[in-house]
């Protein structure tokens, strides 16, 4: 709690320092006579020295982001926690969210850095900022005044040049103060596990002055234990090397942290290039600073799919996904390449090759970036990310305007209309999976260091992954298989040491039983030029080994009420060699399972209006987790 | 004004402007002459630019001007509808803007904090609120692909024996093998609803019993305990009491705070039936 001792006096941060104390002992009116020091929290009755998985989401908006309150969002980072616990909590339009699948094992609250506060300041009565002119002219009654003051405050992201007079750090540093209260007074260890955390929002403007278009370079930064009192903002700078030195020297100062990139599918080439933030080239230095401070990548979120592109990706067949590619607040579509995961891994492996480093060996991660505090991963129960704007399946364009019950002559299904053009395409998605040995803040932050971590659209699908030298198919009879991988290879986000020898892959993917049965289980191979998707396990029958894929399924969905039809797997796993292995070159290898198809949201939403789904989203997804990859190489 | 409620862009102007002045949006109206609507090339832009932050892309040159004659469109029709009173006694603007200030009421009154007599007290009163759940705790061995009558077998064979024999039969399984004092949703969650239902019936015994079905294969099953809800002491729960009691008092007083308005108006109502 030392964050506390500086954090200011309001009435929230007082509360929650009170109630996080242990309460005195008073086992004089306990029966059982134990000298229970009441709320100790019990060890970890599930620790596993070969790991667990937890799931969680750390991409979490609330009404402290202005963005967020500006839409109508009261929530605070309380309710925040209360939902992932499952909690019901109310959407800004009034109907209860409540999680699908139940609590989940870790939460972390990422308010907007940038005027982090200031909204809910400007419309307090009594506040200073609600003196300002600003606030009279953001909560005017003239649109054309309000839509002014919040563009003001808005492009200000864009500059990097703060509002001066409406920036005000003692209100942000209480914000923030409340939400670091808030994750403290939330975290049980071995039951729930907060992180506390906020959003660096940085972009990068394209040169073209007539241009709207900003490669977006957002981050999450998540502190292991303590929080500083003041943090540091796309205001303070927008270069994220600036951001990765103020880290650098917290942990100097024993308060570690990561930050985790997200959205670099709109990032405009920009989240993975080859030269620096000021267009300089890449230096081991930088590669090495970049990956102590940025050992993950959010790959799939509300806001599309970062993996790969179908452009980037020709011959993967599932690259067309949940894909989302104009620039933030822009029709311009963003550039491709430097912006996805997939081919990043390959820039990586190109640079270790020609210069010795490699900026990209990170591991991957899923999350919601919801903005109404509660996280919205199930397709049958859909609530879309904003608040007033996009709550109703009519907003959100999943069900005929007007009451009309055909699309027939519907103009707005161009791109004119929200809907169309953003809120439509979103995606309910996605969750974070991690192997640890506990559910506390050191095992699972020790677990992002590792980066054995995966990402999820949604799910709650178990995925292990391990490469080694002496696996073979008999240890998939063995029930300390698990032990033995551990013992004999590397899990996700390792590093496998080449010798010469052919290295085998142990994949076991387990469906979440409360979604649909997985369909197979691939491997993707990225090599400094080359990537190639390998069936490896599938629910029916073997992968070709001419094609490397595995049989159609007779998966499929009935239409008329979304249930699924057909067979799938409760659990997929194979140990895998791979056919086009070179031993003198370097690859990372990273799996991604398929569930079988099922409705998305706006068909499910379609289904409950009794109308057709729109005709210009796909009916159908199939939902995916995606590991950490292992890399293969032999130390130069 | 249907139009307008539905169109997403103007939606939010209308809910921020309603949101952060309250009813002032209506009484700083008045039904104007027919002044000239005029849009600048700064409006223009802006409309552009706040556009694009709500909707995320820039609108093409037709949709720009479709845009702007929209609006130009329903600036007359909204002035001549308010010159007419036609906002005056339609339900749907009532009713939004009733839900509107319900928003701004919500949460405005702090609440103080509750000492340890009051909490006790709740406690006392909710006992059913604080209740640990009805928990199992039993062994199961997985198998991906025997016929059940295998499993039956295997199951006999291993009798009841305390030796760790079941631990190296059947097929690995990722999750744990044994279980204790699990709350029986959590089961649900782990293994599939229909499991969760099989199971429940299971009383403890040393005996293998099953095939039980879950999402993932067959389960020999084996329950080792049963533990009924109880209620924990008040010490060890007292953070979830005073989170509910807090939780219980907002509503409360966000409930009153609108009766509080509701109050202050006098309210006549003729011809209700006897």
């Amino acid at each position: 709690m030392r964050s506390l001792a500086f954090a200011g006096s309001s009435a929230l941060v007082l509360l929650f320092t009170a109630c996080s104390q242990p309460v005195p002992d008073q086992t004089g009116t306990d029966p059982s006579g134990s000298n229970n020091t009441a709320e100790t929290p019990l060890a970890s009755i599930d620790y596993n020295p070969d790991r667990n998985a937890y799931f969680g989401d750390i991409h979490i908006h609330t009404r402290n982001s202005f963005d967020a309150y500006i839409f109508n969002v009261r929530r605070t980072a309380d309710d925040a926690y209360r939902f992932a616990k499952g909690d019901k909590v109310p959407h800004p339009l009034g109907f209860d969210m409540q999680i699908a699948g139940g609590p989940l094992d870790f939460y972390a609250v990422t308010d907007h850095a940038e005027y982090l506060g200031i909204l809910p300041a400007m419309n307090t009565a009594g506040h200073r900022l609600n003196a300002l002119p600003q606030a009279a002219r953001m909560f005017s009654s003239d649109l054309d005044t309000v839509r002014e003051a919040f563009l003001d405050v808005a492009g200000t992201l864009r500059s990097g040049q703060r509002d001066q007079e409406i920036y005000d750090q003692a209100v942000s540093n209480s914000a923030w103060a409340d939400n670091v209260a808030a994750a403290e007074a939330h975290y049980e260890p071995g039951r729930f596990t907060t992180f506390s955390g906020y959003e660096f929002t940085s972009t990068k403007p394209r040169p073209d002055p007539d241009s709207f278009g900003a490669g977006n370079l957002h981050r999450n930064v998540f502190f292991a234990d303590q929080a500083p009192v003041q943090i540091f903002s796309a205001l303070d700078s927008q270069n994220p090397e600036d951001l990765w030195d103020w880290m650098d020297g917290l942990r100097e100062d024993g308060l570690d942290a990561i930050s985790i990139p997200h959205n670099s599918n709109v990032s405009d080439g920009q989240m993975f290039k080859t030269e620096t933030f000021n267009g300089m080239p890449l230096t081991a230095a930088y590669a090495d600073q970049r990956m102590r401070n940025e050992p993950l990548v959010e790959v799939t979120q509300v806001k599309g799919t970062s993996e790969t592109h179908p452009d980037l990706s020709p011959n993967d067949e599932w690259a067309n996904f949940e894909i989302y590619d104009r620039l933030i607040a822009t029709s311009e579509k963003t550039l491709l390449s430097g912006g996805f995961v997939r081919e990043a891994y390959g820039t990586g492996l190109a640079l270790a090759e020609s210069d010795g480093f490699n900026p990209y060996q990170f591991g991957l991660v899923g999350a919601s970036d919801t903005h109404v505090v509660a996280g919205s991963y199930n397709e049958a129960d859909f609530w879309s990310k904003v608040g007033v704007v996009d709550g109703t399946p009519e907003l959100r364009g999943s069900v005929p305007p007007d009451g009309a019950r055909t699309w027939d002559g519907f103009q707005a299904l161009d791109e004119s209309a929200p809907s169309t053009a953003f809120y439509a395409r979103w995606s309910a998605s996605g969750l974070t999976g991690v192997w640890a040995e506990e559910n506390t803040r050191e095992a699972i932050f020790a677990a992002f260091r590792r980066k054995e971590t995966y990402a999820t659209t949604g799910p709650r699908m178990r995925v292990r992954f391990f490469a080694g030298f002496d696996f073979d198919s008999a240890m998939l009879l063995d029930p300390g298989l698990v032990h033995a991988a551990y013992s004999s290879g590397v899990p996700m986000g390792g590093q496998l040491a080449g010798d010469g020898r052919v290295p085998a892959f142990l994949v076991w993917a387990q469906r979440d039983p409360n979604a649909a049965a997985l369909q197979r289980a691939q491997i993707i191979k990225v090599t400094a030029n080359s990537e190639q998707v390998f069936d490896v396990a599938c629910a029916t029958g073997q992968p070709s080994a001419d094609t490397y894929r595995c049989p159609e399924n007779d998966a499929g969905v009935d239409m008329a009420s979304c249930a699924p039809t057909g067979s799938g797997a409760g659990e997929l796993k194979t140990v895998w060699r791979d056919p086009t292995f070179v031993s003198d070159q370097d690859a990372a290898y990273y799996v991604r399972v398929l569930e079988n198809p099922t409705c998305r949201w706006s068909t499910w939403e379609a289904l409950s209006n009794g109308t057709p789904p729109r005709p210009d989203t796909p009916p159908l997804i199939q939902e995916r987790a995606y590991t950490s990859p292992i890399w293969y190489g032999i130390p130069k | 004004m249907l139009k307008l409620l539905r169109d997403p862009m103007l939606h939010f102007f209308i809910a921020a402007i309603i949101i952060l002045t309250g009813h002032h949006f209506l009484v700083g109206l008045t039904p104007s002459e027919r002044e000239k609507i005029h849009i600048s090339a700064e409006q223009v832009d802006r409309l552009i630019a706040l556009y694009t932050i709500e909707a995320g892309t820039q609108p093409t040159p037709d949709g720009l001007a479709a845009m702007i004659s929209d609006h130009v469109r329903e600036q007359a029709l909204a002035r001549e509808a308010r010159r007419l009173g036609l906002d005056q006694n339609d339900i749907v603007i009532e009713r939004r803007l009733a839900q509107k200030m319900t928003f701004i009421l919500e949460d405005s009154a702090p609440l103080a904090e509750p000492d340890d007599a009051e909490l006790a007290a709740w406690f006392e009163a909710h006992p059913e609120k604080f209740k640990t759940a009805d928990t199992i705790s039993f062994d199961h061995i997985f198998f991906t692909a025997a016929d059940p009558d295998t499993i039956r077998d295997i199951g006999q064979t291993l009798g009841h024996g305390e030796s760790g024999a079941w631990l190296q039969t059947g097929d690995p399984f990722m999750l744990q093998r044994s279980y204790i004092n699990i709350p029986v949703r959590e089961v649900a969650r782990l293994f599939g609803t229909g499991f969760a239902r099989d199971i429940a019936p299971l009383s403890a015994s040393p005996a293998w019993t099953g095939p039980v079905s879950s999402a993932f294969g067959q389960h020999l099953i084996r329950v080792t305990g049963r533990e009924a809800a109880s209620l924990p002491p008040f010490e060890h729960v007292r953070t979830a009491v005073r989170n509910d009691f807090i939780d219980v008092r907002r509503r409360e007083a966000n409930v009153a705070a609108i009766n509080e308005v509701v109050a202050s108006y006098p309210v006549d109502i003729e011809g209700l039936p006897e």
